[in-house]
């Protein structure tokens, strides 16, 4: 008994300490804040162009080097990025390093490591790696060229091209699509399962939903994650309890695990939307609304430029729904009535007619 | 409540840690890691070689990433020091009979105790930085207190419990840094905000001799290898030290002896979780990673680390060169890349060699005991007809 008095008085001593340390805490969490990224927009004013580049660092050889947050292997978003640099890369005999699943902590020391390895770009395929970029600072970083994608949350330098969609824009869109479909089927339900509930699932639920109802005023979305957006079991027992609870029109907005999700949805009459890529063209699984944000579309573009000669440093793209060739949105299946609304919806997007901050805030919540 | 001799480590299990312990090592042992370490490299080639890269320029890219000048060396002894304080800290527990596998978890609640400080206390000066390792290491060596505590209140398993804390604490960091009123990186404008926690303010980061890319030593190293140091002393020349083996040895000699047998287990268990939490606020504050608290931010250190003490069989000075070993490994895995050999085929080696060394001891002590059986029941069998002869 004395033991047992001796223990609890212990850990009473221990929860007394921290919570007196915690109490201590008077400083704010904004005063550690990261400074104001970029504002919105183009910004091709002041940037620059390495001499030389492609070959940037002058050895002879070009050689890209692709760093991956997550599963390059995926058959989705990421895997589109290394898929993207390789098909460039053959094309013109150039090098490529790819390296996937690389955690954040260490993405410093990644870039570090391919800047030692002599390559002419560095490319980080999401914004997840953003704090790699200071290493583009470093001596060992000085002769290469860096491409960086970013949500609005990469600080602007001149050592840096940054890539920007908005997805709002894509994920409105792609709820408006899913909306005419719920539409057409007279439906109101619709699901939504991703992995983490973080900041980027969550806003994009929330655009989806106000897409939706943007067409079907009083729709529903099921919102189910797993936490993990590779892991296959955990999204295929999410969607067979949505498709329970009658949702008919389903957005698997995951890495590795859409596939095995969209199958299961295949199997059950429930329509999906792909996470990023065009896959109109597959049969197994069978997607019927494409929704286009791959991070290798627009890194295809930024390729181009970096083989003529013509990437520009300290500068950012700002990919427009409506205005550019992606983000997009595309049903597989020909419905003529359904297409002309949904170009049109994307149309007023591009020309500005829609404020899709606003929409999201108004029906996303 | 009746004192538990095995500690909750389970007998069997302390029985075989007991043979990693350090103590007279035959030529029989030596050889058998001689042999296994052949084998480990055979195999690991072979995987090499099956994934479709070359062996040869895979051990190039291991060199140039870890060894070949002072840029890869600075990367090879920032991991190091983690891995060696964590392995410290496995060390003193497992010499006390007692296995610790918790040391993933031990290390985030480190680095969470770690950030909160450096990010929301208002302390100026080099102070701050004592503070949060204090925090670090008296919040990891609580978390793992709290197993001690379970066993002692209701018998849990240490090895389940420390084990089990582990995704707990990978849960309590998620949380932590997905709550914008507790550590998630301040909102700016309409950005995404990611899990993660601002970058921590310079005066909260450890020091370094040397500045990248030339050598860099950093203050987390020096601490790991002061550690290790007064730790080996400790255990080596110190009453506690002895009854700490002494515990690990033999819980029921110990107890006879006097020693209080659950404190001082409960207290080597806190040790270690300290040392793992002080990897945290390393892996936190130095150029290892990003100055930010991630749910990722352990990189597997708390598993490694464990790893590394094993190989060392427990010996805190000779963890100092496994643990560089698995720095090698770390820092020189990041130019596999380049050879097209997958780098998680790293992880693969590690564990290839941490058989290689785990092994020997374990497998000739079985056969020992196997033989000395064998001798025994042989004897037996003798004695049989003398005694019946005796009786009758």
């Amino acid at each position: 008994m004395a033991g047992n008095y001796r223990a609890g008085k212990a850990a009473g001593a221990m929860i007394a300490c921290f919570g007196a340390i915690a109490l201590a805490g008077c400083a704010a969490n904004d005063a550690t804040a990261v400074k104001a990224p970029a504002a919105a927009g183009d910004s091709t004013a002041g940037g620059s162009t390495q001499a030389g580049q492609p070959d940037v660092n002058g050895d002879g050889k070009v050689v890209i080097g692709v760093l991956s947050p997550g599963d390059i292997n995926d058959k989705g978003y990421y895997q589109s990025f290394v898929d993207e640099a390789e098909k460039f890369a053959t094309s013109k005999g150039w090098t490529i390093i790819k390296r996937g699943s690389v955690n954040p902590n260490d993405a410093l020391n990644a870039a570090r490591a391919l800047c030692q390895q002599k390559v002419d770009l560095v490319a980080l395929a999401a914004s997840e790696l953003r704090d790699a970029i200071p290493a583009s600072e470093e001596p060992v970083c000085a002769d290469t060229a860096w491409y960086v994608p970013s949500m609005d949350n990469v600080q602007q330098t001149p050592k840096i091209t940054i890539s920007v969609d908005d997805a709002n824009q894509s994920l409105l869109a792609a709820g408006y699509a899913a909306g005419l479909l719920m539409q057409e089927q007279g439906v109101a339900k619709a699901g939504f399962l991703t992995g983490p509930e973080v900041d980027f699932t969550t806003s994009a639920a929330r655009a989806f939903k106000a897409g939706i109802r943007l067409v079907v005023p009083d729709a529903t979305l099921v919102t189910t994650f797993t936490g993990d957006l590779n892991d296959s079991a955990k999204a295929k027992e999410a969607m067979q309890a949505q498709i329970s609870q009658g949702v008919k029109v389903v957005y698997p907005y995951l890495g590795g695990a859409a596939d095995a999700a969209t199958e299961l949805a295949n199997a059950n009459g429930v329509a999906t939307l792909t996470p990023g890529t065009d896959r109109c063209g597959s049969t197994k699984p069978k997607f019927d609304i494409s929704v286009l944000f791959s991070p290798g579309d627009y890194f295809a573009a930024a390729l181009e430029s970096f083989a003529e000669g013509k990437l520009q440093m300290g500068v950012k793209k700002v990919w427009q729904l409506g205005v550019d060739p992606f983000p997009t949105v595309k049903l597989c299946e020909d419905k003529p009535a359904l297409k002309e609304k949904l170009d049109a919806f994307i149309a007023d997007v591009g020309a500005k007619k829609i404020d899709t901050t606003a929409e999201v805030k108004r029906l996303g919540s | 409540m009746n004192e538990r001799e095995d500690l909750g480590s389970g007998d069997v299990l302390r029985r075989l840690l007991s043979n990693l312990n350090p103590g007279p090592s035959g030529w029989r042992t030596g050889a058998a890691t001689i042999l296994a370490l052949l084998v480990a490299l055979t195999l690991s080639s072979l995987l090499i070689a099956v994934t479709g890269g070359s062996p040869v320029a895979s051990v190039e890219a291991l060199f140039q990433g870890s060894m070949s000048d002072l840029t890869a060396w600075s990367s090879t002894l920032l991991y190091a020091a983690p891995l060696l304080l964590v392995a410290v800290g496995a060390c003193v527990s497992a010499r006390s009979g007692l296995f610790n596998i918790g040391q993933e978890g031990q290390v985030l609640i480190g680095a969470l105790a770690a950030a909160w400080v450096g990010l929301r206390l208002a302390i100026t000066g080099p102070l701050l930085i004592v503070v949060m390792l204090l925090a670090a290491g008296l919040a990891a060596g609580g978390w793992a207190g709290l197993s001690s505590l379970m066993y002692r209140l209701r018998g849990v398993n240490v090895v389940v419990s420390t084990l089990l804390m582990t995704f707990v604490a990978q849960q309590i960091v998620a949380y932590a840094v997905n709550t914008p009123w507790l550590l998630q990186e301040s909102r700016i404008g309409n950005a995404i905000v990611s899990p993660q926690s601002n970058p921590l303010p310079s005066s909260a980061l450890l020091g370094s001799i040397g500045e990248y890319p030339g050598l860099q030593i950093n203050a987390g190293l020096i601490i790991a290898l002061i550690a290790a140091v007064l730790i080996a002393v400790a255990i080596s020349r110190t009453t506690w030290g002895f009854k700490i083996t002494m515990l690990g040895r033999n819980p029921l000699a110990a107890k006879h002896a006097g020693v209080r047998v659950t404190a001082l287990g409960g207290a080597a268990l806190a040790v270690s979780g300290a040392f793992a939490g002080l990897a945290g606020a390393v892996l936190l504050a130095s150029p290892v990673g990003v100055n930010r608290l991630q749910p990722g931010l352990s990189m597997n250190i708390g598993w490694d680390g464990l790893l590394v003490a094993l190989v060392a069989r427990n010996r805190p000075l000779a963890a100092m060169p496994v643990a560089l070993l698995f720095g090698v490994l770390r820092s020189g895995g990041g130019f596999l890349a380049a050879t097209g050999v997958p780098s998680f085929l790293v992880d693969v080696v590690k564990a290839l060699l941490v058989l290689a060394f785990v092994a020997p001891p374990v497998v000739v002590a079985l056969a020992r005991r196997r033989r000395s059986g064998d001798r025994t029941a042989g004897a037996r069998r003798e004695a049989a007809p003398v005694a019946e002869e005796a009786i009758a």
